[in-house]
């Protein structure tokens, strides 16, 4: 019974591979979409491949998307890694759904109810969408599943120092690629700080230590490109703080002295709000201290003003909008809102009577916290920095997973019926 | 198997096998009741202990009391048994007092689970008991053994790659610096098999080398006299136009080369800038031009629909490193 339960995940996985190849070679290709963020990560992982020197922009990104690619072009050069990286894309999608339905079969120890939400995840376009990108959601999305089931998995055994030192390594990797994977980090450390769970704490060491092994150098790293900037693995948080609370349509910083001007426009100035219009800074675009500074100001001169935005930044990244880069191409922009819509009733309504009859039974509380949490602190990136609809597809796994006890309480009563 | 054990869960008696895998399979008889692993059994059993006698275990008693007055009973604690239960029902021959504590806990039944439950407990405090006697070498099974070589392997990849992208921040490769476009002579090699050579952005002129008549044009659109390269090789070729975003060549040649097959190249340069790469199409071929330091010719095969029409169209993207930069263009037989 265990190897057919299997059966139908290899199956699923297959025919998931299959779509994904189809929409990345023959609907719309990731190297007609090479622009923007995706050239930004093309280009570096490109320049690491063939040795080129580092410049201080570099320190923009989290560089974990960027160091993946470099491996494919590296190993392939730049004309077939493209091609192998789209595979790998494929396959890291493809996997995706069975993470869903793994985790959601260890959480609620029911195989149908899970293999139906690994249908809805596979089901669920603007996720496979991805293929058509050179992005860094798909890894990101893959690491950070990978890295919440193993969690969860481990914390019905006995744990051991291996197996947290690789969870502590999956997230950050994922932390790596995306700063928010911190949501998944600060839910499993939330979950091993629990009271029930403290027989793990002598592995928290492990978990740590694999937490820092990728994180420690990055950021010694980009001391080394730019020296004395302070402990961080990603320069454009402050930037993008600053841009999302100044609710600026865009925002452009001209280097005098080191000859660069870089302008970011605000994702959801497409959005039917009113923003400021654009603004140039003379500032380095990498200068933290500043826009860190400049945000305190924000809220010092009108505190009230700005806890409006940042509640509103909240509301915008749930909102049912087409999402960046998926806007960028008319047909992937309309069903990327038609399958959100779809979504809502599937997805969101049954989560929130998941969660409703959850509380009134007192029943699967570890599971909710372990879900939500990963969402809740992105909500709190969101309210601290800017909310885009795109930041909270990752998050969206959990919260198919949270459909499980509304959609097995809707067999029963189903069940029920059929009975008489 | 490598060891067995027998215990007495009133009224049956269960085998306890312990096989090569590290798990447990409980017998009654010849019937196969479950397949266990005995880690995961110490981890149950040390759950539902706590729930007995936990840190507050007078409030527990407390609660209980209170709950079972009230005929409710917290969801967790018979999640917890439910699980164990679950976890060893695996095999339909499972007996029918695990069954039905297993139902009870589903139902949330607390007098019919209670008369299961001590029995429940009284197995899983064997098998954890049993657990600490036997061998454990082999705890270091194949799994553990792949695992701990993936991780090695990871860490050893990933220090790796932190060494060499360290030693790019300190030090980064010099870029290759061609001293003469050698491959640029490929096609001056067989004359008589080019019917048009053309350069792009030489003198100070987009388009260069076209005959006046023989029916031959080329036309661009979206490309510009490129800027000259950061150094001057000897007999390196300086010329080229270059792209924004993207651009199209046009090329007409006589109808009358239709019984020729018939190939169109092009000619990229990096123009000293090792990441420069493009995206070339001409109707159903594409190309991705890359590793151009020195230099490259991309040949696109002409059609017959297009000898036909004496046409064919290319569409130059730049994809990374700056606007492609294109500095000849031959029509020439092939095969």
């Amino acid at each position: 019974m265990k190897n057919f339960a299997y059966t139908r995940y290899v199956l699923l996985f297959i025919l998931g591979l299959a779509l994904h190849l189809h929409q990345g070679f023959s609907i719309s290709s990731p190297l007609d979409q090479i622009s923007s963020d995706m050239r930004g990560y093309v280009e570096r992982a490109l320049r690491i491949a063939v040795g080129d020197r580092f410049v201080t922009f570099d320190v923009f990104y989290p560089p974990g998307a960027s160091y993946v690619f470099s491996v494919f072009f590296w190993l392939f050069g730049f004309a077939t890694g493209t091609y192998v990286l789209m595979v790998f894309q494929c396959v890291l999608l493809a996997i995706n759904p069975v993470l869903v339905g793994l985790t959601a079969e260890e959480l609620f120890h029911n195989k149908r109810a899970a293999f139906f939400v690994t249908v809805l995840v596979a089901c669920y376009w603007p996720f496979s969408a991805y293929a058509s990108f050179f992005m860094s959601e798909p890894l990101f999305m893959s690491l950070s599943l990978l890295g919440q089931y193993l969690l969860l998995r481990t914390l019905r055994g006995s744990g051991s120092f291996l197996i947290f030192f690789i969870i502590g390594l999956t997230l950050s990797a994922a932390l790596l690629v995306k700063g928010q994977g911190l949501g998944f980090v600060a839910a499993a450390i939330g979950i091993l700080a629990l009271p029930r769970y403290r027989h793990f704490r002598p592995y928290l060491l492990s978990f740590f230590l694999g937490l820092l092994f990728f994180l420690a150098p990055q950021m010694a790293l980009n001391n080394v490109i730019l020296p004395d900037s302070g402990l961080y693995f990603a320069a454009n948080d402050a930037f993008n703080t600053y841009l999302g609370q100044s609710r600026r349509e865009g925002l452009g910083c001209l280097d005098r002295s080191g000859g660069y001007y870089y302008i970011f426009h605000n994702n959801n100035s497409y959005f039917d709000h009113r923003l400021h219009p654009p603004m140039t800074l003379e500032r380095s675009i990498l200068d933290r201290e500043y826009f860190k500074e400049e945000t305190n100001k924000l809220w010092q001169q009108n505190p009230s003003l700005q806890l409006i935005r940042s509640l509103h930044s909240i509301v915008e990244m749930f909102q049912i909008m087409p999402h960046w880069p998926l806007r960028n191409i008319e047909t992937f922009a309309r069903y990327d809102r038609f399958f959100q819509q779809i979504a809502f009733f599937l997805v969101s309504l049954p989560v929130l009577y998941s969660l409703a009859w959850c509380l009134n039974r007192k029943a699967y509380r570890l599971e909710v916290f372990a879900l939500l949490t990963p969402i809740v602190v992105m909500s709190a990136i969101a309210f601290l920095s800017m909310g885009q609809p795109r930041y909270l597809v990752p998050f969206k796994f959990n919260l198919f997973i949270l459909t499980v006890p509304a959609y097995l309480e809707a067999a029963k009563m189903l069940n029920r019926l059929l009975r008489g | 198997m490598l060891n067995l054990h027998s215990i007495r869960v009133n009224p049956v008696v269960l085998a306890l096998e312990e096989l090569r895998s590290g798990e447990i399979l409980l017998r009654e008889g010849s019937t196969r009741i479950g397949l266990y692993h005995y880690r995961r059994a110490a981890a149950l059993l040390r759950l539902i202990l706590l729930q007995k006698k936990g840190p507050n275990s007078k409030e527990r008693k407390d609660r209980e009391k209170k709950d079972s007055a009230k005929k409710d009973i917290t969801k967790s604690s018979f999640r917890v048994d439910e699980v164990a239960a679950h976890a060893l029902i695996d095999f339909p021959e499972a007996p029918s007092w695990l069954r039905e504590f297993h139902q009870a806990c589903l139902q949330q039944n607390i007098k019919k689970a209670e008369r299961t439950k001590s029995r429940l407990l009284r197995l899983l405090l064997y098998m954890s008991r049993t657990q600490s006697r036997l061998q454990l070498s082999h705890q270091a099974t194949r799994t553990s053994v792949l695992s701990w070589c993936a991780v090695v392997a990871i860490v050893c990849t990933s220090l790796a790659f932190y060494g060499r992208v360290f030693s790019l921040a300190f030090h980064a490769q010099e870029p290759i610096k061609v001293e003469n476009q050698v491959h640029y002579a490929e096609f001056a090699n067989n004359k008589k098999d080019v019917l048009l050579w053309v350069e792009f952005g030489k003198d100070g002129q987009l388009v260069s080398g076209v005959p006046e008549s023989g029916g031959y044009q080329v036309n661009v659109s979206g490309l510009n006299i490129g800027g000259s390269w950061n150094f001057q090789h000897p007999g390196a070729v300086n010329w080229n136009i270059q792209t924004g975003w993207e651009g199209d060549i046009f090329v007409s040649f006589p109808q009358d080369l239709a019984a020729n097959h018939l190939a169109l190249s092009l000619f990229l340069t990096d123009k000293d800038f090792p990441i420069r790469t493009a995206h070339l199409t001409s109707g159903d071929e594409i190309i991705v031009a890359d590793n151009l330091v020195g230099g490259r010719w991309f040949t696109f095969f002409v059609s017959e629909t297009e000898k036909k029409a004496g046409f064919k169209t290319i569409k130059i993207r730049s994809l990374t490193g700056g606007g492609a930069a294109v500095s000849a263009l031959v029509l020439h037989k092939i095969g």
